[in-house]
């Protein structure tokens, strides 16, 4: 059945425990889905939320770390404070260009509601507003809806749910441009509703086996479900306020500064029952703009905030000693990574240069001395997507994780790479990137390369030097993505199936990668997507990655319920609740 | 005096105009500043920002004139930004932010307030620090006090701002666990004890560096006056010492102090944005960094005229005041 192939589980049917379903990361996530511009800050410590342990592999376990599992809580409700970091430009989910990723994330996560959503733990769809996912065939997508209200503001004032709503708003997100839109512009061919029988049809231009994750269908963004009503000739009201069907509303704001969210009490309620089972628990969130990592840390020592991400394990570990038992402190391996590109022009455009340049990377050193050993070495996928990840034994991956001066000035001379010349590589100032650079430049150094370090500061270096290709070489932190199909899209050269910024071109990567995306069974995919990852270090293409960090977070004692290690999910989180009077 | 104060008033139109025009010319002429690039988001292509071009009015040039490589080497424009953007400000519409669409004009004035609080109570603290401690370190002139003061003073002059403003909020926090309120507005007649929880501590320590300038100052100034003819006579005369101090030594003192406070206030002025940021309060200061940070051009080009204004009557205030300070002086 097309259903098991895209590895769908109908939470009606059992095999997903309810529990299970519902639960969501740490909300101290929340906060950081509004993380730094396009995500270009260190945004994986918003994800990394407490009570998980990394293992060296990468496997988290997903589990709740206590409350309501272990029996009823005491009292649910509260109002959980979190950071802001930064503020909302303004409320508006299309726009304006990069910013929409800070208020789009954190409306996404909270006031709008998704049809499903796919964690990035188990790698399958969970059901959300829609109650059955259905697809007919390979380029055909239906989904029913349950029962749903909006929040009841004018001039929507809480009618009901429409299946064309969603069909707007896909159409609405269509007119946007920004790397989470390759799926909206490339793949979806045309998005069709039936309110009568409240079904939603996506047709397809091909075959796309990534169709319902985070990087596509599923995305925390562009799956946003808005009013129809509201999404022409409203621009005014949706930069001032956000009206969504979420498990929260939002109460105020100080124009995109520590906005307010309260429980939505008639959430997502079917035929007439009290939202689910009285979620979410917490009575609200109420965020503070806190931009400076130390004022934070110190505002979470004080009280003032119940949840925080630690900016290193050395604050963590100070946190914990500081207030003992009062704090749960965790580590979470990051879904971002750090990672280099090489532009594809002489003279990387010869292989045996970029391979050159991967053997002198040595991530375990980049590790130890950028984030004081807290970190695991990445390959072509992030090893938190670890179903897709090769097995550290796999040849390839060991090849790729090879630190060899002397062969790479051996494949340096056999290319005649000129030593001689200076090569600029271009960063942000961003405190990550720049320490990353000046790492690379020591290391490169080694094997006699020199570069030319140029600083820029973050918003030319996104807008010109990276989104415009103006780069010979480049290092930077990856967003955190929750899908292992935007990873390798960086590396696909064919027009309008990804965003490549290294001008990067190989039929046989291609191939791969493309092999992988449009694979519909699951398992035969994954498989795909491996072969796809030796194909990219086979040829030697020129987005060298080097490593994924761990974060630190922590919380009171008294916030209960949360869960971690699903991405997103958490954000989604609708059963943490406060312990406290 | 007036006449003198309503001829340098009319200075500050050519000022304003000679401020807007080179901002205007660096916030389109330096790399990576065009705002459509921010807006149009990664994946945008060439028409798109062309249309966000038009739609902000930057497709047309930016002054209304232009030179050209080839006779009749000047063009002129009928529509350029530069008048645009002019003719609206003469008419109080300074264009919307560019992030949150709302009038610039409005976020300036809901941001007042705190960047105002802030700015007052640091030059209070500043002055109250600055002067007092001035006059006392030259009265007690080699004395411990003298000492102290006078390290003080070299110590907040030579630590930058920010990072005393970092300390602020680290040592607090290692010590005791405690921190001053962060992030949001406490009103000060609506919760005046968190208002002076969160303004006291940013304020005392931009009042201190900007006062360690100022205390130097008093004090080399007062010891001069101090030793002056007319301060021996009215010793001799039997006038008790604080009527000495105060109403003839530092009155005759004050004018070089005086000037000292307007640099000061400029200190405070420049330093509130780095506090602002660093503390997360929602004012003037931390709304410029962040509206430079996103290429906001409308609330850049405003802030600029404003800070501009604020310069320009701050010195004339300071110029003013002389006469006001010292009979003997003139302005014609």
């Amino acid at each position: 059945m097309a259903d098991n192939e895209f590895g769908l589980r109908y939470w009606q049917d059992g095999r997903v425990s309810r529990r299970r379903l519902l639960g969501g990361a740490a909300i101290g996530g929340v906060s950081l889905a509004a993380i730094g511009l396009v995500g270009c800050t260190r945004g994986a410590s918003s994800n990394k939320t407490p009570g998980t342990s990394a293992t060296p592999n990468g496997l988290i376990a997903a589990t709740p770390t206590d409350g309501t599992q272990d029996g009823k809580p005491t009292r649910l409700g509260g109002i959980l404070r979190v950071q802001q970091n930064p503020a909302w430009p303004n409320m508006d989910p299309f726009g304006p260009g990069v910013l929409t990723l800070v208020q789009g994330l954190a409306l996404g996560f909270t006031v709008f509601d998704h049809m499903w959503y796919v964690p990035t733990d188990t790698g399958v769809a969970e059901l959300f507003l829609a109650t059955k996912l259905e697809q007919p065939d390979a380029l055909t997508l239906t989904a029913t809806l349950g029962d749903a209200v909006f929040h009841n503001k004018p001039p929507v004032n809480g009618r009901k749910v429409l299946a064309s709503d969603v069909e707007a708003s896909f159409k609405r997100f269509r007119e946007e441009t920004g790397i989470g839109y390759d799926w909206l512009h490339n793949v979806m061919d045309d998005i069709t509703s039936d309110d009568q029988a409240q079904t939603v049809t996506i047709k397809q231009k091909m075959p796309w086996a990534w169709v319902l994750t985070s990087s596509n269908a599923g995305s925390p963004i562009t799956s946003s479900i808005l009013p129809k009503e509201i999404l022409h000739g409203y621009d005014d009201l949706l930069r001032k306020d956000a009206i969504g069907s979420g498990h929260w509303t939002l109460l105020s704001h100080d124009n995109g500064a520590n906005p307010k969210l309260r429980k939505f009490d008639k959430f997502r309620q079917f035929a007439g029952t009290k939202s689910i089972a009285g979620q979410p628990y917490l009575d609200g969130i109420d965020f503070t703009l806190v931009t400076d990592p130390n004022a934070a840390l110190a505002a979470f020592k004080a009280g003032d905030l119940d949840t925080i991400g630690f900016g290193t394990k050395a604050d963590a570990e100070r946190t914990a000693r500081d207030l003992g038992n009062k704090v749960v402190v965790g580590s979470d391996l990051g879904r971002d990574f750090f990672t280099m590109m090489l532009m594809y022009e002489p003279p990387f455009k010869d292989d045996r240069v970029r391979h050159a340049f991967n053997l002198l990377i040595d991530r375990k050193e980049a590790i130890q001395v950028l984030e004081q050993g807290s970190g695991v070495p990445c390959g072509p996928m992030p090893p938190a997507q670890r179903r897709y990840v090769l097995p550290d034994s796999d040849p390839a991956l060991q090849e790729y994780f090879k630190t060899d001066v002397k062969q790479a000035k051996q494949l340096l001379g056999a290319a005649g790479f000129d030593l001689n010349q200076s090569y600029e590589m271009k960063f942000s100032n961003r405190p990550g990137d720049s320490a990353l650079a000046n790492l690379l430049a020591s290391q490169f150094a080694r094997g006699g390369i020199k570069l030319k370090l140029t600083q820029q500061d973050l918003i030319t270096w996104l807008t010109t030097t990276l989104s415009q290709s103006q780069f010979k070489l480049t290092c930077f932190g990856q967003l955190p993505y929750e899908d292992p199909d935007l990873p390798l899209r960086f590396y696909i050269g064919k027009q309008g199936y990804g965003t490549n910024f290294m001008k990067y071109d190989d039929p046989k990567v291609d191939d791969a990668i493309l092999a992988a995306a449009t694979e519909l069974n699951e398992e035969a995919r994954i498989q795909k997507v491996m072969d796809a990852q030796r194909a990219v270090i086979k040829a030697w293409s020129p987005m060298l990655n080097i490593y994924s960090p761990i974060g630190y977070g922590g919380r009171y004692a008294y916030v209960k319920g949360t869960i971690s290690g699903r991405g997103s999910l958490g954000l989604f989180n609708r059963t943490t609740w406060l312990d406290k009077a | 005096m007036w006449r003198y104060a309503l001829r340098r008033l009319l200075f500050l139109p050519l000022i304003v105009v000679l401020v807007a025009v080179f901002t205007f010319v660096l916030l389109r002429v330096l790399p990576g500043q065009d705002p459509a690039r921010v807006m149009a988001g990664q994946g945008a292509t060439p028409d798109q920002i062309k249309e966000i071009h038009r739609q902000l009015g930057l497709d047309y040039p930016v002054f209304p004139v232009s030179l050209r490589g080839e006779p009749p080497f000047v063009q002129l424009n009928r529509h350029d930004q530069f008048s645009k953007w002019l003719g609206a400000a003469l008419r109080g519409d300074f264009g919307v932010t560019y992030q949150s669409q709302a009038p610039v004009r409005q976020e300036f004035a809901r941001r007042f307030p705190a960047s105002f609080e802030l700015i007052l109570l640091a030059l209070i603290i500043g002055s109250v620090f600055g002067i007092s401690f001035g006059i006392l370190s030259a009265l007690y002139r080699n004395s411990v006090l003298d000492y102290v003061v006078r390290v003080f003073a070299v110590f907040g002059a030579s630590v930058p701002e920010f990072f005393l403003l970092t300390l602020l909020i680290i040592l607090p926090s290692y010590l005791f666990n405690y921190a001053p309120p962060i992030g949001g507005y406490h009103s000060l007649l609506r919760e005046p004890m968190l208002n002076l929880r969160q303004f006291g501590p940013p304020a005392l320590i931009l009042g201190i560096g900007g006062s360690a300038a100022l205390m130097r100052l008093v004090r080399t100034t007062m010891l001069e006056v101090l030793r002056a003819d007319y301060i021996r006579t009215a010793q001799a005369k039997g006038l008790s010492r604080p009527t000495i101090v105060l109403t003839h030594a530092f009155r005759n003192a004050a004018t070089p102090i005086v000037t000292a406070l307007g640099t000061a206030f400029l200190a405070v002025f420049g330093g509130s944005v780095i506090a602002e940021t660093i503390m997360s309060i929602q004012g003037v200061g931390a709304f410029f960094f962040i509206s430079t940070l996103s290429r906001d051009l409308p609330v850049i080009q405003f802030l600029a005229v404003y800070t501009a204004v604020v310069v320009v009557l701050a010195n004339l205030i300071i110029d003013l005041s002389y006469a006001l300070i010292d009979r003997r002086v003139r302005y014609s």
